[in-house]
């Protein structure tokens, strides 16, 4: 009822609801707020009540590292929510947490990013649980449009521009055009799936178990899309499977890369087709221009390379790559108006 | 786009390249682009080159391959510090401290504020006006009696002595309430009329002595009433018109054939006699400490009393 009167109170938002972080872009400033998607709840006796223990940060150090009582919950999967309750708390509390204002609940206009590839069922449970976390009006935008508009493409142009984004549960591919997306492609491939393969990998071959902090860790360290001259090692503990025993053991990035190749092969598959289904004069651009890599996947070592040496075009990584998708948002969300075809209806 | 990067760029790249003994053509053959491209790049002829994201992207790589600090030189080449700018660390303490909202709100409790003055002074004004209207009837109204009722004599009962025991209220005459009053009979009446605060005994004896009324010229006796007591309304004749006599604080309102309104409140032990044509449309106020009477016929006012106030219409 008071919704306007609220929204006064209320600044504009533009959240990048990822798998791995959440980043929220406030309309006339920048990203305030950048923290992984995790929450942290606490059970209260045997069928007592949930508590939401911590969000962000400190939900991400505990990870892994919960004690009975206390679940640390990744709220989302794939780029969708895989829990809904949770997901609405944790928008919540990082809603609340960029607004200083104490005497209104805040009531933002909110743009959202919803994976390309994500069904009618999904999207609905994004803008749902928006609402639900106290927005007056949710907006939502496609990935790899709003990668492309973070990235500084040049998207309401008559040229075509290629856009991969690989963030942390899903990888989007979009061809745009004109201010449109031309054809776009998600697979349910990121940072999470490298994760896991390390893992798997690390099992299969030493025979040791480590967590997924520990994997993140190790990508992040050594991790590398394509062979080099350089090969760097790293100590990594873990639990050894036989014995029981927590051990420590040496790894090397070839080791990594031959971890990775798995879901690697799928994201290189991903932009194939892609460059497969581009109408000719939008390829004939992408040839001359490249494809730009954005999200946190663009960050792993020598994924340019690979892109480059399988598809035989240039590809660039993008200035900030892990911030484009809010950034893009955010400037749909500055140039709403101007900008309202890149919206999704639905 | 060209004068604003230091040509050093374009010409770094091509120094490195040839230190490592490539020719453009590996180059352009490792990063997948043309030949014009690297030629384009190492001449610093962004214009023939697609938008300078890309041509960012194109100097990274290519520094990358020949081994130089790539983010120097995409520094150099400008425009990529204004986008890196917006990273900000994790969202520690990041909150918007006071965002234009805070104008609003100043806005809105000023609004509200003017808004309560204006009621206040307008409830102030009001309140002001009703009393205004009130004094005014109660001045006005002696003389509007005199001015336009002439003919009857108009003798003054002494009704308002602040002593309190008005006897000259017991003493209306019961022969006088037919018709309009009988002439004065100037002189004949030599008791005043008007008691003087100091001397209350005196008119209360008076009419007990002569029983067939005490009576002064009308225009004697409200002068008289204005000397001494300016605020005093209507006096009806004693035993004429409406007479109301008050147990405890109560009001009167009349409002009389000619659409004259009287407004009194009467104190405890206070009488008071309004003179008006009939029919009178009254109003009690705190009916049953109020006996009234007309003519000298007291009324009942018990049948028509409410809660505590007592509305009926005399004919």
């Amino acid at each position: 009822m008071f919704g306007f009167l609220r929204g006064y109170f209320s600044t504009d938002l533009a959240i990048d609801l990822g798998t791995a972080n959440t980043l929220i872009y406030v309309r006339g400033k920048s990203i305030v707020l950048d923290e992984p998607s995790v929450v942290a709840i606490r059970q209260e006796g045997p069928s007592g009540k949930k508590t939401i223990q911590a969000v962000g940060i400190e939900a991400k150090q505990m990870l892994g590292r919960t004690p009975g009582n206390i679940q640390a919950i990744r709220p989302m999967k794939d780029g969708v929510i895989a829990d809904f309750n949770i997901t609405e708390q944790m928008l919540k509390f990082f809603i609340k947490k960029v607004h200083d204002t104490r005497m209104f609940h805040p009531s933002p206009r909110i743009i959202i990013c919803v994976p390309s590839g994500a069904t009618q069922v999904e999207r609905r449970a994004i803008r749902e649980s928006a609402i639900g976390a106290g927005a007056r009006q949710v907006y939502l935008i496609e990935e790899p449009m709003a990668a492309a508009i973070g990235a500084g493409l040049p998207v309401a142009e008559a040229t075509g521009s290629m856009v991969v984004d690989i963030g942390g549960g899903t990888t989007e591919v979009g061809v745009i055009s004109l201010g449109g997306v031309v054809y776009t492609a998600s697979v349910r491939v990121g940072g999470d799936k490298f994760d896991e393969s390390i893992i798997n990998y690390i099992r299969r071959n030493y025979g040791m178990l480590i967590g997924e902090s520990t994997a993140e860790a190790i990508k992040k360290e050594i991790g590398s899309a394509f062979p080099s001259s350089e090969v760097r090692e790293m100590e990594v503990k873990g639990r050894n499977l036989a014995e029981g025993i927590p051990r420590s053991f040496t790894v090397t990035s070839n080791e990594i890369l031959e971890a990775l190749t798995e879901p690697l092969n799928t994201i290189v598959s991903a932009v194939k087709s892609a460059l497969e289904q581009t109408p000719p004069e939008l390829g004939a651009d992408i040839a001359e221009k490249g494809m730009v890599l954005t999200g946190g996947g663009a960050l792993l070592r020598d994924i340019d390379r690979l892109l480059m040496e399988e598809t035989g075009l240039p590809v660039i990584v993008a200035d900030d790559p892990l911030t484009c998708v809010v950034r893009g948002s955010g400037r749909a969300l500055e140039e709403m108006d101007r900008l309202a075809t890149v919206f999704t209806n639905d | 786009m060209t004068e604003q990067m230091p040509a050093g760029a374009g010409r770094t790249l091509a120094q490195a390249r040839e230190a490592r003994g490539l020719s453009q053509a590996d180059v352009a053959d490792k990063l997948k682009l043309t030949s014009r491209q690297i030629e384009a790049l190492e001449a610093d002829e962004y214009d023939k080159l697609p938008a300078m994201v890309f041509v960012r992207g194109f100097i990274r790589n290519y520094a990358r391959l020949v081994g130089l600090d790539a983010e120097a030189l995409v520094q150099s080449v400008g425009g990529a510090g204004t986008v890196t700018e917006t990273i900000t660390a994790p969202s520690e303490g990041v909150t918007i401290t006071r965002p234009p909202l805070a104008r609003w709100l100043v806005l809105l409790l000023g609004g509200l504020g003017i808004f309560l003055l204006l009621v206040a002074l307008l409830y102030t004004w009001l309140k002001r006006g009703e009393e205004a209207y009130v004094e005014e009837v109660a001045v006005e109204q002696p003389v509007e009696a005199d001015t336009a009722d002439p003919l009857p004599a108009r003798p003054v009962e002494g009704s308002r002595s602040e002593n309190g025991d008005l006897v000259t209220v017991e003493v209306p005459i019961p022969a006088l309430d037919a018709g309009p009053a009988p002439a004065p009979a100037p002189g004949q009446a030599t008791v005043p009329a008007v008691p003087s605060p100091g001397a209350a005994p005196t008119p209360a004896e008076s009419p007990g002595t002569s029983s067939n009324a005490p009576r002064q010229p009308a225009g004697q006796a409200v002068a008289q009433v204005r000397d001494v007591q300016p605020e005093a309304p209507v006096k009806a004749p004693a035993g004429k018109g409406l007479h109301f006599t008050a147990g405890e604080d109560s009001w009167v309102q009349v409002v009389d054939g000619d659409g004259r309104r009287y407004s009194k409140l009467i104190p405890a032990g206070g009488t008071d006699t309004i003179a008006g044509r009939p029919p009178f449309r009254i109003v009690v106020g705190n009916a049953a400490s109020v006996r009234m009477s007309y003519n000298g016929q007291g009324i009942d006012l018990q049948p028509f009393t409410g809660q505590r106030v007592a509305r009926l219409t005399l004919e």
